[in-house]
């Protein structure tokens, strides 16, 4: 089934990133610069295509709202498409799309990234059209009330009428109960329909100024013509006092908690969330190898247990996620049809607590590692990917140079590194159960 | 990419893409050409058919082979399912190797596998790092020559697929299209589901499996593309000691009788409780991928439903803010396929929305398009394809897709040329041609008491359905 590129896919940026070999990530020869205005840009040529990947990665996403704005980091990504002072509304895209570019969007908990891809020579007229939406962006009263409902309408689309996504919402709610990580980056509805525009304006000045800012490009270009581009475009636009830091911190889980969803389905379904750390601590890349382990290729222990040899699950799948506060590990289970989802749950605790009482077998080590290498390569192949792997580096790990290191750190993962992370954090009480409780609607017609 | 010394190619196999911009202005013209990277075309003894490209970027290389005989459309009546079940199982066990043995050896080396089957063909691909390239072709090669459909993995795939359709169905997306081909093309050809229903496959035996293989997985139905870091003459030889081993038999094509447009309007509701949302398509009998007229219909289509800014997504997301994403597309198939424009809006704007979708469809016909339109839709279309062909797997998939329309290279190489030949006059005949205003079939999947009165004002004909009901 084809389906049409829509703007603004939320994404859980995944764990592939994480991973490489030294001898082939050297080879990148990334060329970097800073604005003064505080705009950091990262520069990578490639010229096997004659096109362009510009992304600029935003400090801002659902991290940095409050109650009441829940949702506001993913609405304001949508106003940066509908117009500013030298583009009017639909502009943006229609004169990008005139010209042979296409762009798009993503916002996570933790960041706002846009995406453009576009042939070199429109390299001009790309920066053009981002420092006029950059700059002065404009917030027309109708534009917002549309655009409200477009968001109204992703929320029902991906949310309401995806069981998956409704209760992730509540795993998350539960798992978290001080830490902004506690609302879905769509928002809550009722936050969805009372912005203000005041709280637009205000969000605008604080979180898109350059200095929060960091542009990755790769492609076909001249880094030289980058930078002239760039102090030409992008370098007026004036700097901002910096944000405030996110303080808050999740506190230590207790105990087991539960939560239920009651929702018309034909089967149920469970969400499982362990608190780990976030992507900076030295144990998630441990983790990451557990995620390996457990979650990943037909071989993996979840899906050999639980898909394969056990036959109570269609599927499972989720593991772990670069983010810049504590995070969780995540399994979700698509429970077979008649299977109890209490069976469903101890055989998967079995699983889990194999990996706390027993090193894994070194042959299983490897073969997660060499998994890890494949899947580095994969997310080089293109032009975008490169801008991607390269933007999350530098943000959320605070380096794009640690890229070039995440090979020799998952080389080190010792067996005793995985069963210590196993024991530390996929434990009982540091864990969040959500189920789905199928209900029939009405009685079925006989 | 930068490559340093130790890691150079031996000799570049570069895509030739140039693209000239004179000017910024409204829809400047690009201009430039595309040739695809030369790949050498092998007819083995058997008839089974190798396309090898070479490309050095990465030390990967991908594989996608496409069987001609293995579409769903040659499912025996009542056994749909039959075709995606074998595709799928060639993984789960072989002569020598048993369904973990497989699935461990491809997980080790960090490679990738997948394989489907679709209304036309079956197909499967699958990377690996260039180090690993013999167990590559020595796993390929097993997986496709010797499966033995172990009976154990052969009724544990039946009762996944059969859980996995009640899964899509919480979904409306996933599922909407087996609907709409359903009530397009009726129970043949294209309207009967690729991976069959939660009745047929429960019928589906592992003797119906093993036949359906051995009568259709011939050599001289297999088209095997492969790009990326290896070497042509090498890889040659070793797909023909494998392969070569495989005996030719004569299979009566699959054939689809041509479709007929539909005439009038049709609607099949498909009733789900607890939607908030109601998701639409309608459309009506396409175009056939090997027709002329396919990428002047690309063109005019990039207009009417094919990109962001595209006439049917700026009224009903950018300008009124009913749905999230609305498009069009024409599904390419060897004869005609499905035209389909597809949607979804809150219950309460259903009606305001299939209305508007009506209007858009009826101002392309009266007012066209406009000469800075059609430029602007044929510079999005170049500026825009060099990512189509950027990486391996791409490449082998277009090789493929080519070998089995039987188009060949020139067909990329010319497609410049052939997207800047389109006139206005020739957009206003592919406008009438193949955008029907009045004869429309409809799928509509939502809560069925607030559809079924919209369904009514747009049609005489209604047939209804539970998502609960088995089948689509």
């Amino acid at each position: 089934m084809k389906s049409h590129k829509t703007k603004c896919w939320i994404l859980v940026i995944a764990t592939f990133l994480y991973l490489g070999t030294t001898a082939q990530a050297q080879q990148f020869d990334v060329k970097t610069h800073q604005l003064k205005n505080g705009m950091r840009i990262l520069m990578l040529e490639d010229h096997s295509i004659p096109n362009v990947a510009l992304y600029f990665f935003h400090r801002v996403g659902s991290r940095n709202e409050h109650t009441g704005i829940t949702g506001l980091s993913h609405f304001f990504e949508h106003m940066m498409f509908n117009g500013a002072k030298k583009y009017g509304p639909g502009m943006f895209d229609r004169v990008m799309e005139d010209n042979g570019g296409s762009n798009n969007a993503y916002t996570s908990e933790d960041l706002t990234v846009y995406q453009d891809w576009f042939p070199t020579s429109a390299l001009p007229l790309i920066f053009d059209l981002e420092a006029d939406r950059t700059s002065s962006l404009s917030f027309d009263p109708k534009m917002v009330e549309s655009e409200r409902g477009v968001v109204a309408n992703e929320r029902r689309m991906s949310v309401e009428n995806n069981n998956e996504d409704l209760l992730r919402e509540q795993l998350m709610a539960s798992a978290f109960t001080a830490h902004p990580y506690h609302w879905p980056v769509l928002g809550w509805m009722v936050d969805i329909e009372k912005w203000k525009r005041e709280d637009l304006i205000n969000y605008f000045k604080t979180y898109y100024a350059p200095n929060n800012c960091e542009m990755i490009i790769v492609g076909d270009i001249q880094p030289d013509e980058v930078i002239r581009l760039a102090q030409q475009y992008l370098e007026p636009i004036p700097a901002q006092e910096p944000p405030r830091p996110v303080t808050t911190q999740e506190p230590q889980q207790l105990g087991e908690r539960r939560v239920f969803l009651n929702k018309f389905a034909q089967l149920p379904l469970l969400q499982v969330a362990y608190h780990t750390p976030a992507a900076v601590d030295p144990d998630f890349i441990a983790l990451s190898v557990l995620d390996y382990i457990l979650l990943r290729g037909e071989s993996s222990r979840l899906y050999q247990r639980l898909v394969d040899k056990e036959q109570v699950a269609v599927s499972v799948q989720g593991g772990q996620s670069e983010h810049l506060d504590p995070f969780i590990f995540e399994i979700d289970v698509q429970p077979r049809s008649g299977v109890e989802v209490d069976r469903v749950e101890k055989i998967l605790y079995d699983e889990l607590d194999k990996a706390q009482n027993n090193l894994v077998d070194q042959k299983e080590l490897q073969k997660a590692k060499n998994t890890a290498v494949a899947d580095f390569y994969r997310s080089m192949k293109t032009i975008s990917g490169k801008a991607n792997v390269l933007g999350v580096y530098d943000v959320v790990l605070g380096d794009y140079q640690k890229l070039f290191k995440a090979a020799e750190l998952i080389n080190q993962v010792t067996r005793e590194d995985v069963q210590r992370v196993a024991q530390k954090y996929i434990k009982a009480r540091n864990r969040t159960v959500a189920i789905l409780v199928p209900e029939p609607t009405r009685t079925p017609e006989k | 990419m930068k490559i340093s010394s130790g890691w150079l190619p031996k000799h570049l196999v570069l895509l030739t893409l140039i693209l000239f911009f004179p000017a910024f202005s409204f829809a400047a013209e690009i201009t430039g050409k595309i040739v695809l990277p030369k790949y050498k075309t092998v007819k083995m003894d058997n008839g089974m058919t190798l396309l090898l490209l070479e490309r050095h970027q990465l030390p990967l290389v991908s594989f996608r082979w496409t069987l001609k005989s293995g579409g769903s459309i040659g499912d025996p009546e009542g056994c749909e399912g039959l075709a995606f079940l074998t595709a799928q199982l060639v993984r789960k066990g072989t002569l020598s190797r048993t369904a973990d043995q497989i699935s461990e050896a491809l997980d080790f080396v960090g490679a990738n596998f997948h394989s489907r089957a679709t209304q036309e063909y079956s197909w499967g691909s699958a990377e690996f790092l260039k180090k690993d390239l013999n167990l590559a072709v020595d796993l390929l090669s097993d997986m496709l020559l010797h499966p033995s459909f172990p009976p154990d993995e052969v009724d544990k795939m039946i009762k996944q697929e059969i859980d996995g359709i009640k899964e899509d169905k919480a979904v409306p997306e996933q599922v909407i299209q087996y609907y709409f081909d359903g009530l397009l093309f009726g129970p043949q050809g294209y309207g009967r589901p690729v991976g069959g229903t939660e009745t047929t496959l429960a019928k589906i035996t592992r003797d119906q499996i093993v036949s359906f293989y051995q009568a259709h997985f011939v050599p001289n139905e297999f088209i095997l593309a492969v790009a990326g870091d290896f070497s042509t003459s090498e890889l040659e030889a070793a797909l023909k000691v494998k392969f070569g081993s495989l005996k030719s038999s004569m299979i009566a094509p699959l054939n689809v009788k041509e479709a007929s447009s539909v005439q009038g309007r049709h609607v099949l509701v498909v009733d789900k409780p607890d939607s908030t949302q109601t998701f639409f398509r309608l459309g009506n009998v396409g175009i056939a991928r090997t027709s002329p007229d396919w990428i002047p219909v690309h063109v005019v289509n990039t207009l009417f439903g094919g990109r962001f800014t595209s006439m049917i997504n700026t009224a009903l997301r950018i300008q009124s803010g009913l749905t999230y994403g609305a498009n069009s597309f024409f599904n390419s198939r060897r004869t005609r396929g499905s035209f389909v424009i597809a949607s979804y809006t809150p219950n309460e704007s259903t009606e305001r929305a299939l209305d508007m979708t009506l209007d858009v469809l009826k101002s392309f016909h009266e007012k066209g398009i406009s000469q800075d339109q059609l430029q602007s839709a044929k510079n999005y279309i170049k500026g825009q394809f060099g990512p189509t062909i950027e990486t391996n797997d791409q490449l082998a998939n277009l090789m493929a897709e080519l070998e089995f329309y039987g188009l060949g290279p020139q067909y990329i190489n010319s497609y410049f040329d052939k997207v800047d030949a389109l006139t206005l006059a020739d957009a206003k005949r592919i406008i009438e041609t193949y955008y029907p205003l009045n004869n429309l079939d409809f799928v509509l999947i939502g809560k069925g008491s607030v559809i079924e009165p919209v369904a009514r004002k747009l049609a005489g004909d209604v047939k209804k359905k539970s998502i609960t009901d088995p089948g689509f």
